[in-house]
C-alpha cells in the first residue's frame, strides 16, 4: 500500500513538469517548455494559454521554415519580447531575432543591435492582436494586425518561437498554430 | 504469495518510474537551416573573325546570363548536458547520539570500524565515540522547481539508506528509495563548493520514517566531500520488516519505535555536484580537478610472495581491489603532482601476505606519456587503518574509453597488521603479520575515468 502511495505521488510529480503541448489533435502539434517558473504559465485550452511574468519556448519539430500565427493579449505589463532563430534554454542569449514589442512601438534586434524600429506598431491593453511570423529563409515576414514588416536576417532559421512576458508582464496566447512554408517555387522566391 | 507478487510488481513499477524519470544525461537536438543565396553570371563574348574599321562603333557581341539559385541547408546539432544535480556512489557518515551503551564505533567519517566486532550478534559496547551511523547508497538529486522557481531545491533518492543509531538491529531505520527535498544555501560557488543544506527525508519501506537533519557540505572535488550533519530521525520498524523480524533480541510481533537525534561527520565518494547553471553546461565544457576518478581499479599482482592464493595459477600470485578511486591534480610542477584515496584498497600479494586500507593517502606525479592515450603514474600510497602500508610504484595506463582502461603496475610494497581485519580476508588468505614484496601486475580500471591536461580545469 505505501509503495502504491509512493508511485502515485512520483506520478503526480510528472518526469517532466516544465515541459507542455499544443495542438495535440493537428498535424502540426507544437511542443512547448516553460523557460523559468512554473507556475508562469497556465494552459487555458489546446491552443491558447496565459503567461504570467514568464517565459516559454514553442518548438514546431523540424520546421525551420515555419509560420507561426496566434492572437496576443496583453493582460498587464509594457513589453513583450518574440524571439525567433532562437532555441530553448538561453543556450546563446545573444543570438536570435529579438522582436520587441512595447507600448510605444515595436523594435527587432539582432545579436543585440537595433536593426528595424516602428512606432506605428503599438501593444495596446486588453486588445487582441493579430501576429503571424513568418521564416522563410533569410527573411523574417512579420504580421501585426494589418502592418507587415520584413527583417533580412543572416541568423540560421530555427524551430522555436521563444515568448518571453518576463518583465512582470501577462498575457493570453490563443489560437496559436505553426505550419511549414516554403514548400513551393513561389515561397523560394519570396525569400530573395 | 500474491502479495509478494504485487510488492515486487510495485517495485518493479517504481524502478522503471524512477529511472524514466532520472537521467545522467540530458541530449538536445535541434536543427539550424542555413541559408545561402547565390547569383551566378555566365558572360558569353563571340569574336567574329575578320578585321574591322578603326574609328567606328560596333555592337557588343557579350551576352549576359544571370542565374539566382538559393540554398538550404539543414545543420542538426546535438548537445550531452549533465542532467542531475548530484549524483553519488556512496555517502558515510559516523554519528554521535545514539545509545552510547551500545555504540557500533563506526569512527571517523562512519568507515573506520573495529571489523572483528561487526557480526549479526553483536549488541554494541560503551568505549565508542562514533555509537552510530548513516549510510547513503546511489544518490540522485534533481532541481525541484517549486515556490515560483526559488533557487537550489532538490527532489532526490538513494537506492537504500540505512540509519544506526546504535549497534541493535531493531533501532535501525532502513529504506529503499527514501523520498528527500533539499534546500542549499551557497556560502561560495567556487570549486569545492561549500554550502548549508537543509533536508527533510521520508522513509517508506522496510521502515517508516521521517529524518530532518542540516548540514555543512564542502564538495565536490574530485568526486570527494565532506559534511558535517546535525539532525533528527524519527519512525518506526513495522513487525514485518526484516530488523525485527530477523531479529534474536525481539519479539516479532511488534514493531519497534525510534527517535534519534544526532550529530555526525560524513564523506562521500563519486559524488559529484552539479550548480543549476551547470545543468546547462555542455558535458564537454565541463571542469575537471582530477587525473583519475573511477569506481573500480582491479589488478592481478605476481609477486615474490612464498605462496599463491591461487591453487591452480603460477603466473599470478594474488590481486589487489582498490574501490571509488579520486587522484586530484595539486597546484606544483604543472598540476602533475597528485594526491588522492581510495574507499578502501585490499592488496593480496600471496597466502598470508595481505593488507587492507581505508582511505589509505596516495601521492604521486601524472606523466603523460601520449596525449589521450598513455600515462604513467609513479606513487607512493600509505594506508594507515586497520592494515599499515607503504606502497611505491609506478602504474602506466592505456585509455580504452572513457570508463574503462588498461594498466601495467609495478611496485614494492611492505605491510604489516595490528588490527583486526575481517574475518572474510583472514579466513581466505591467511593471518598475516608483517610482509615486504615486489609485485608486478596487470589492472584494469572499470568505470575508471583517466583525464588528460586539457580536460583540467586549471589548463582551461
Amino acid at each position: 500500500m505505501k509503495l502504491v502511495l509512493v508511485l502515485l505521488f512520483l506520478l503526480m510529480l510528472g518526469c517532466n513538469p516544465d515541459r507542455f503541448t499544443l495542438n495535440r489533435m493537428s498535424e502540426n502539434v507544437l511542443f512547448g517548455q516553460i523557460m523559468n517558473d512554473l507556475d508562469s504559465f497556465s494552459q487555458t485550452n489546446d491552443n491558447s494559454f496565459i503567461l504570467s511574468d514568464g517565459k516559454v519556448a514553442i518548438r514546431n519539430y523540424l520546421k525551420t521554415q515555419n509560420d507561426f500565427k496566434f492572437n496576443l493579449r496583453l493582460l498587464k505589463g509594457k513589453k513583450i519580447n518574440l524571439i525567433v532563430r532562437a532555441v530553448e534554454h538561453n543556450y546563446d542569449p545573444g543570438n536570435g531575432l529579438i522582436i520587441q514589442l512595447t507600448d510605444k512601438g515595436l523594435t527587432v534586434f539582432e545579436k543585440s543591435r537595433s536593426i528595424v524600429d516602428d512606432n506605428s506598431i503599438r501593444l495596446i491593453n486588453n486588445i487582441n492582436h493579430y501576429i503571424s511570423i513568418r521564416n522563410v529563409g533569410n527573411r523574417t515576414i512579420i504580421n501585426f494586425d494589418c502592418h507587415e514588416l520584413v527583417v533580412h536576417s543572416s541568423l540560421p532559421s530555427t524551430e522555436f518561437l521563444i515568448i518571453d512576458a518576463s518583465d512582470d508582464s501577462m498575457i493570453t496566447i490563443s489560437g496559436i498554430s505553426s505550419e511549414k512554408v516554403m514548400d513551393n517555387v513561389s515561397e523560394k522566391n519570396l525569400s530573395f | 504469495m500474491y502479495g509478494k507478487i504485487t510488492r515486487i510488481l510495485s517495485f518493479l513499477s517504481l524502478t522503471v518510474l524512477l529511472g524514466a524519470c532520472s537521467s545522467i544525461t540530458r541530449i538536445e537536438k535541434e536543427v539550424y537551416t542555413i541559408t545561402d543565396k547565390d547569383t551566378t553570371y555566365n558572360y558569353h563574348v563571340t569574336n567574329h573573325p575578320g578585321n574591322r574599321d578603326n574609328g567606328a562603333i560596333f555592337p557588343s557581341s557579350k551576352v549576359i546570363y544571370k542565374e539566382r539559385d538559393l540554398i538550404q541547408r539543414d545543420s542538426v546539432t546535438e548537445r550531452y548536458y549533465p542532467d542531475f544535480i548530484r549524483l553519488g556512489f556512496l555517502e558515510t557518515i559516523g554519528t554521535i547520539g545514539g545509545d552510547s551503551e551500545h555504540a557500533i564505533g563506526t569512527g571517523l567519517f562512519g568507515i573506520f570500524p573495529d571489523f572483528a566486532d561487526l557480526s549479526d550478534t553483536y549488541r554494541g559496547n560503551n568505549d565508542k565515540f562514533f555509537s552510530g551511523g548513516i549510510y547513503k547508497i546511489g544518490i540522485t538529486e534533481h532541481r525541484l522547481r517549486w515556490f515560483r522557481d526559488s533557487k537550489n531545491w532538490t527532489i532526490g533518492t538513494h537506492i537504500a539508506e540505512f540509519i544506526l543509531p546504535d549497534a541493535r538491529g531493531e533501532n535501525a531505520l532502513i529504506s529503499i528509495l527514501p523520498l528527500y527535498i533539499r534546500k542549499r544555501y551557497y556560502i561560495s560557488e567556487q570549486i569545492p563548493y561549500l554550502c548549508f543544506t537543509p533536508s527533510i527525508g521520508f522513509g517508506l519501506y522496510p521502515s517508516f520514517y521521517t529524518n530532518i537533519s542540516g548540514s555543512l557540505d564542502l564538495g565536490s572535488m574530485g568526486g570527494l566531500n565532506l559534511r558535517i550533519y546535525a539532525g533528527l530521525a524519527a519512525g518506526h520498524n513495522p513487525s514485518y520488516s526484516p530488523q525485527i523480524r530477523r531479529n534474536d533480541f525481539m519479539s516479532s510481533d511488534e514493531g519497534k519505535s525510534v527517535v534519534f537525534p544526532y550529530v555526525g561527520i560524513g564523506a562521500s565518494f563519486l559524488d559529484f555536484h552539479n550548480l543549476v547553471k551547470e545543468t546547462e553546461t555542455e558535458w564537454q565544457y565541463h571542469e575537471h580537478s582530477g587525473w583519475d576518478i573511477g569506481l573500480i581499479q582491479f589488478a592481478m599482482l605476481s609477486s615474490n610472495a612464498d605462496k599463491s592464493i591461487f591453487s591452480d595459477n603460477r603466473l599470478f600470485t594474488g590481486f589487489q581491489l582498490k574501490i571509488a578511486n579520486s587522484f586530484l591534480a595539486l597546484p606544483y610542477a604543472d598540476y602533475k603532482v597528485f594526491l588522492g584515496t581510495s574507499l578502501f584498497n585490499i592488496m593480496v600479494l600471496g597466502e598470508n601476505a595481505f593488507a587492507m586500507a581505508v582511505l589509505p593517502i596516495r601521492a604521486g606525479y601524472w606523466a603523460v606519456l601520449i596525449d589521450d592515450e598513455l600515462s604513467a603514474e609513479p606513487f607512493i600510497e600509505y594506508g594507515y587503518y586497520p592494515s599499515k602500508i607503504l606502497n611505491l610504484g609506478c602504474k602506466i595506463n592505456l585509455v580504452i574509453s572513457e570508463s574503462i582502461n588498461l594498466g601495467l603496475v609495478a611496485g614494492y610494497v611492505n605491510g604489516s597488521n595490528d588490527n583486526n581485519l575481517p574475518a572474510e580476508l583472514t579466513n581466505n588468505y591467511g593471518i598475516t603479520t608483517s610482509f615486504s614484496n615486489f609485485y608486478l601486475g596487470l589492472n584494469f580500471g572499470i568505470i575508471d575515468r583517466i583525464f588528460f591536461p586539457h580536460q583540467l580545469r586549471y589548463n582551461k
